[in-house]
């Protein structure tokens, strides 16, 4: 099998001091992003991407992947121990974990999701390992229409159609798509929407949008929403954390039920790990014999969500890599950062810059197993870093945005904007627009635009083209059928 | 404070809208049917915000979307006052650092920050701010290579 051999080869390179360096670095502020509520994947890799500017692309992916992994293990620490999620795809984990907690367990109930996460995110690799090679050479066929379809379905299926309330994420995707729209167009060459500004013709970076936008505003936010993290002193008995192995394995099958649901959930784009924790916790409660105790400190209430929402991770990096459309926030920036290291994430990535990106999936592993280590032996000294980091945790992220921001370009015009779209961010988080989508039109406008008009001069303007190649044909049926969900929930309802 | 979020939905069509009246400045369609001009996305994405915001502002403005259960903390004026007053540190510090350079300007902004805005002791917020600056200058500067503005102080 290739893929092992690859694989091997990026387990070999990954064994230097300085990338090891660096996965440890992520893994351990993914860890503290995570379990902050509020910070979360999005929110740590926003912040953290403009120092990966000039770094190895190696050392670069193996912090994002670790931040990436990392928070979602963290998220689970201010769930059980709080009942405060970290993230939205915590959410889940407070159910049942902090329950426990209440029953004098919490050393178990973070042992045992730490257990659940580190096999969901195997299971995870596992299917990122086998299933990129084929998706990846489906999508070699790909032309300029094929790929046009393919933006398309990625906008619609993560710009929040399938939820309830769809008018919010569709302005946010629009409003995103316009400014993507801003600066030197990349086909005729033509400046667009610069207003007399000469920094606005390379258009805006998206690493200003986003940490604009999840870092900065996440310091507005914060200002209104404090957490008493003086609740959890003392309480995690050092020796609670490393319960019988027998206790863990109770919930085997729980754990890879829901892993494998995480990791298929994961590969949608737009599902993402919310929805995939909130089913797998579902169908456990649905097909379990003890229904009763689920919300009162069930095992696999825990496990079985926590396994799903690490397995989203191998599962969202496939499209990643292969197709080069991102499925939720996250991956969007991993995305953006992956065009920043000069890497074209798509089905050529594999023969252009192959090491690297299997370095990167060998780096998953590795920061799993360390994530097993660091959320079971080192989670109080996790407990001490979240109670004392909230007071100061504003201002320093603040610092990081603004020196972030400025290293990009050496600019302050960046930097303003970042404030600028700070600010805006602030008060979409505040309306309840989503950011997600509006960053994803962002990165995936330009492309968008460049295959549709590349496209329309291969057809002189005739959109048939669209509707006579089956791929391009698939992917906006598909499209299409996501635009009518709504409608069809409603007259469903009626 | 309803007075927010209209003032935040027309000020986001008065953005769009300029998006919009600017895109008659491009071509819609390349000549002899060779493709799309620059214009056609801008414009007709513009063209669908400019629907979908008169919506929201005629929901906000009949309170229809005020009392839906929001996710969000309402808005309350010690918590907005602070918010105000980190968006003029931010500003001053735009203007501040090439003047004393990047190094020092957030040292400066970080104290202010801890001590007014976190309430944190100056004794505290003067030693966090000290040791997390050297730390910046050592890791920005001195590892990653990094040229930041500086000023008459770094």
């Amino acid at each position: 099998m290739e893929q092992i051999q690859d694989l091997f080869l990026g387990f070999m390179t990954i064994l230097q001091p300085e990338f090891l360096f660096w996965c440890l670095i992520g893994i351990t502020l993914g860890t503290l992003a995570g379990a902050l509520p509020g910070v979360g994947p999005v929110t740590g890799i926003a912040i953290l991407l403009p120092i990966t500017y000039g770094m190895h692309p190696i050392s670069a992916l193996l912090l994002l992947m670790g931040i990436y992994q990392g928070s979602m293990y963290g998220g689970r620490i201010s769930s059980i121990l709080l009942n405060v999620p970290g993230d939205a795809a915590s959410v889940v984990t407070t159910f049942d974990g902090y329950p426990l907690t209440k029953q004098g367990k919490p050393g178990y109930a973070l042992t045992l999701s730490a257990f659940a996460s580190f096999v969901g995110g195997i299971i995870g690799f596992l299917g990122l390992v086998f299933l990129t090679a084929p998706i990846t050479n489906i999508a070699l066929s790909f032309g300029p229409p094929e790929y046009f379809g393919l933006m398309v379905f990625a906008l619609i299926a993560t710009s929040g159609l399938t939820e309830n309330k769809p008018f919010k994420p569709i302005v946010a995707t629009l409003i995103g798509l316009l400014i993507a729209t801003i600066g030197v167009d990349p086909i005729a060459g033509t400046e667009r929407f610069t207003f007399g500004f000469l920094e606005l013709w390379k258009g805006i970076d998206f690493v200003v949008i986003a940490v604009g936008m999840f870092g900065l505003s996440e310091v507005f936010i914060r200002m209104e929403q404090k957490v008493d993290f003086n609740r959890v002193k003392n309480k995690i008995p050092f020796w609670d954390l490393f319960p019988k192995i027998s206790e863990l394995l109770k919930d085997t099958w729980a754990i890879i039920r829901g892993s494998i649901l995480g990791f298929l959930i994961g590969v949608l784009p737009g599902a993402g790990a919310t929805i995939a924790t909130f089913l797998t916790y579902d169908i456990e409660k649905k097909i379990s014999k003890n229904k009763e105790e689920f919300g009162k400190g069930a095992s696999k209430g825990l496990s079985a969500p926590e396994a799903a929402n690490n397995a989203t991770v191998g599962g969202a990096l496939i499209p990643l890599f292969s197709l080069g459309i991102p499925g939720s926030g996250t991956t969007a920036i991993l995305l953006g950062a992956l065009m920043m290291l000069g890497l074209q994430p798509g089905p050529l990535i594999f023969e252009k810059s192959g090491d690297i990106v299997w370095a990167a999936i060998a780096g998953l592993f590795l920061a799993n197993f360390l994530l097993l280590i660091l959320n079971t032996a080192f989670v109080p000294m996790f407990t001490i870093l979240i109670q004392k980091a909230e007071t100061y945790l504003g201002p320093v992220i603040a610092v990081l945005c603004i020196i972030g921001t400025y290293m990009l370009n050496n600019s302050m015009f960046d930097v303003g904007l970042m404030i600028l779209f700070g600010i805006f961010g602030y008060f979409l988080r505040k309306f309840d627009f989503p950011l997600a989508p509006l960053i994803l039109a962002v990165i995936l406008g330009p492309i968008l635009e460049e295959n549709l008009r590349q496209t329309l001069m291969m057809s002189s303007n005739s959109i048939s083209i669209f509707f006579t190649r089956p791929i391009s044909l698939f992917l906006l049926i598909i499209s299409f059928l996501i635009l009518l969900l709504p409608i069809v929930r409603k007259i469903r309802k009626k | 404070m309803p007075y927010v979020e209209r003032l935040f939905s027309v000020s986001i069509l008065a953005v769009v809208l300029t998006f919009f009246l600017t895109s008659f400045q491009y071509e819609m369609f390349l000549l002899e049917g060779n493709g799309i001009g620059v214009a056609f996305l801008p414009r007709l994405i513009s063209l669908m915000l400019l629907i979908l915001i008169s919506i929201y502002i005629y929901s906000v403005f009949n309170g229809k979307l005020l009392h839906e259960n929001r996710k969000s903390e309402p808005f309350i004026k010690s918590v907005v006052a602070k918010q105000i007053s980190m968006v003029f540190s931010l500003l001053l510090c735009l203007f501040l650092i090439d003047i004393l350079g990047m190094i020092s300007t957030l040292g400066v902004f970080l104290i202010g920050a801890l001590h007014y805005i976190e309430k944190v002791s100056w004794v505290r917020s003067i030693i966090f701010s000290v040791l997390t600056i050297i730390s910046l200058y050592f890791i920005f500067v001195k590892w990653l290579n990094i040229i930041l503005p500086s000023g008459f102080l770094i």
